[in-house]
């Protein structure tokens, strides 16, 4: 059915599209927001760990759900396909509801690091990866940090990375307290030398705008939040674009393809929702549905004038897919350091980021959030013990409260041939081509995770771990909850997909706002930079499209 | 010596009923699991996570566990597992002249895992490794979900306290603001 004219249809409603959603509703525009999961109240998601993002092996309670959902990935070294559901290991999941990743994130809100805007330009070429500077600095993103920080609300302490690019303004919020092990890292790390700072939240240390203040359970990153005091773009910006009485949220709507005219011009976004096809016609499209997600529906949106998909005439699209080579160390210690309050992420270093011997990037370094019961039986036991029989047992008993996890971001080396496609025949529940994926890492990422590795194990062992061993990223490469880079912005319509505020280069009216946009991936984790950008790609279309 | 697809087909209903036969799940009653299977999980998860002054994984209820997720969640796991099980007999099988896995010693039934988890049994690598798995899981998440039978495995690590699952959380509503 086609339906009435509206000046904006932005796809995704997680952390880029609530906030495009959210400035264009602002500025007067006439916004359908298209969601493809729903909201998830907290009743429905609950604690449980074996269903929680991190842990999905009986499904994801923020979606997307197995029964529908399916993709294709691609092992890089022997090229077969294997289809792989979203609870399954590898399929680079994100989540698929009001709010998208940020409804159950750790809500870690970084800026990325100055240098992280100009890689190449610090490093210079790495072999085999398309390396690059951002279009844009990060003193042009910083008002845009500013906004997101303001406007989701984030609590920290300004200053306290001495490491940090300049900031005009402080967080809105007073950092959360240190729990145990984070005192006992900040202590070790200062004698160190090193600059130990409490690590920014999107979560309120206080009451903010009628929700509570952070009550410290232990179930933090992978679940809702039980008191809402976890601000992602579901409890922020898009009830307040619905507030204007501008912007229409309609979720379970499962886009289709962006529709284009006889000027090879976007006309709307069709998607199925309750089983009926609608077409959403619109003076401007916004791409923001993750780093896997956008370039599906780009390339899945062919036509005459667009026959490898829309805004792909360079073959760009879809290309760097990137994530991030995670790598720490686990540190056992003699006295109790497990507190049991949340978010248990509490302290950050930002020592290792740039300019170390033989790194190109690095990433920042924090204390691990809470290793619940089934992952840490899993994950997180020395190469000595047996991960079966009684030594296991009495391991993880003795143990559970005695590790510390400290681990960090590596950046990766983006690479051309990691890439997302559409599959030629593989279909979802809707007949729309799956998205295939491609990925490997760098052999430079694996000596960055091991370098930053062993400042892990350097900074536990100074808190005083008896015991340390590292876990470093091997060569098997995901997007994961990290996905970026697939429709990197530059200032060259040949080796970019979209300028410098997220337009695609071929197509005047169509933007991306998710990150995709990502030229490179910080040594941090992106939400904040990608909810920086969906202000900076809002505003700009709330100039470019303004209602003449 | 090959098998029959019938000779196969016994084999194979002896740990696992077929899907029309089952009740509805009703824990800790079994679902699908016929207690033969059953058994068979529980020695191995006894073996994994073996009891001590805290129950084992098998007696914490691993086997309810993946008996009700495998009606639920993990359905399209269901022909892995069935398939899985009947080699993992047949092979132990073979392996004991003729004995079955459930009638051997404890010593033996412990060898043998051993000697799979060390890479010895090829064959039965990846159904060793999923019921490894599913132990964990059983034996470390919400008894909600069939297994950690009176959350045993959480007041080992003594976080029963601040463990949830769905349809509970352990902590008291906070005033606004409150911390």
């Amino acid at each position: 059915m086609k339906l009435d004219p509206v000046d904006a249809v932005v796809v995704g409603a997680g952390a880029g599209g609530g906030v495009v959603a959210f400035i264009l509703a602002k500025a007067g525009f006439r916004v359908v927001l298209l969601e493809r999961g729903r909201e998830i109240p907290f009743a429905e998601s609950g604690h449980d760990e074996l269903r929680s993002q991190r842990t999905t092996v009986l499904g994801n309670a923020f979606g997307p759900d197995d029964e529908n959902h399916s993709r294709m990935i691609r092992s890089p070294f022997t090229g077969r396909y294997v289809k792989t559901l979203p609870s399954e290991g590898g399929y680079n999941n994100v989540a698929a509801c009001v709010g998208g990743g940020t409804a159950s994130y750790g809500a870690m809100a970084w800026r990325f690091h100055p240098k992280d805007f100009k890689m190449l330009s610090a490093y210079g070429l790495v072999a085999g990866s398309t390396l690059e500077d951002w279009p844009i600095t990060y003193e042009d993103l910083e008002p845009y940090y500013e906004k997101a920080e303001q406007e989701i609300g984030v609590s920290g302490k300004a200053g306290s990375n001495p490491f940090e690019g300049p900031r005009k303004k402080g967080y809105p919020m007073p950092p959360l307290p240190f729990n145990k092990e984070a005192t006992i890292l900040a202590a070790a790390a200062a004698k160190k030398g090193w600059h130990p700072f409490p690590i920014p939240m999107a979560i309120n240390s206080v009451a903010r705008d009628g929700r509570p203040g952070c009550i410290a359970c232990p179930h933090c990153v992978g679940f809702g939040c039980e008191v809402n005091a976890k601000n992602g773009t579901q409890n922020t910006v898009i009830p307040r674009a619905i507030q204007t009485g501008n912007c229409s949220l309609v979720t379970e709507a499962v886009a289709k393809e962006i529709l284009t005219g006889a000027s090879g011009k976007a006309t709307g976004v069709a998607y199925f929702h309750k089983g009926e096809l609608q077409e959403q016609p619109a003076r401007v499209v916004v791409v923001a549905c993750s780093a896997t997600e956008t370039p599906r529906l780009l390339l899945n949106s062919k036509s005459k004038l667009h026959p490898n998909g829309l805004g792909n005439h360079n073959d760009w699209v879809g290309r760097n897919l990137q994530g991030h080579a995670y790598s720490g160390a686990y540190g056992l210690f003699e006295e109790e350091v497990f507190d049991g309050t949340g978010p248990a992420a509490r302290v950050a270093m930002c020592d290792f980021n740039h300019g170390s011997e033989g790194v190109v990037g690095g990433a920042m370094l924090a204390n691990e959030f809470i290793r619940l019961p089934y992952l840490f039986a899993r994950n997180v036991r020395p190469p000595r013990v047996p991960r079966y029989g009684p030594e296991f047992k009495k391991y993880v008993r003795t143990y559970y409260k005695r590790t510390v996890g400290v681990k960090g971001p590596a950046q990766e080396m983006p690479l051309w041939e990691n890439r997302v496609e559409v599959h030629a025949t593989a279909k979802d529940h809707w007949g729309i081509p799956v998205a295939a994926i491609t990925t490997r890492r760098h052999g430079q990422d694996a000596l960055t995770g091991k370098f930053i590795a062993e400042r892990a194990a350097e900074w536990l062992k100074a808190a005083g771990a008896t015991e340390t061993w590292l876990q470093v990223a091997g060569l098997n490469g995901t997007g994961g909850q990290h996905q970026a880079g697939t429709c990197r912005m530059g200032k060259d319509a040949k080796t970019s997909a979209t300028d410098a505020y997220g337009r695609l280069h071929s197509v005047d009216n169509v933007y991306v706002a998710d990150g995709s946009l990502h030229v490179t991936n910080g040594g941090f984790n992106p939400s904040l930079t990608i909810m920086a950008l969906g202000f900076r790609v809002g505003e700009q279309i709330a100039k470019d499209w303004r209602k003449a | 010596m090959p098998m029959t697809r019938r000779e196969a087909a016994a084999a194979m209903a002896a740990f696992v009923l077929p899907l029309e036969a089952q009740g509805p799940a009703d824990p800790p009653k079994l679902g699908f699991f016929t207690p033969n299977g059953a058994k068979l999980i529980e020695i191995i998860a006894n073996i994994l996570i073996p009891p001590d002054e805290f129950p084992g994984a098998g007696d914490a209820g691993v086997a309810f566990y993946i008996d009700k997720q495998m009606q639920g969640p993990l359905k399209h796991k269901l022909e892995v597992w069935r398939a899985g099980l009947f080699t993992f007999s047949s092979v132990a099988k073979h392996h004991f002249e003729g004995r079955s896995f459930l009638l051997l010693t404890p010593e033996e039934q412990k060898k043998f895992i051993d000697r799979i988890a060390a890479g010895g049994v090829p064959a039965l690598r990846p159904i060793f490794d999923l019921i490894y798995d599913l132990t964990l899981q059983g034996y470390f998440g919400s008894s909600e979900h069939g297994g950690n039978l009176q959350q045993a495995s959480w007041k080992m690590l003594r976080v029963e306290d601040v463990m949830g699952g769905v349809n509970h959380s352990n902590h008291a509503a906070p005033k606004a603001g409150e911390r």
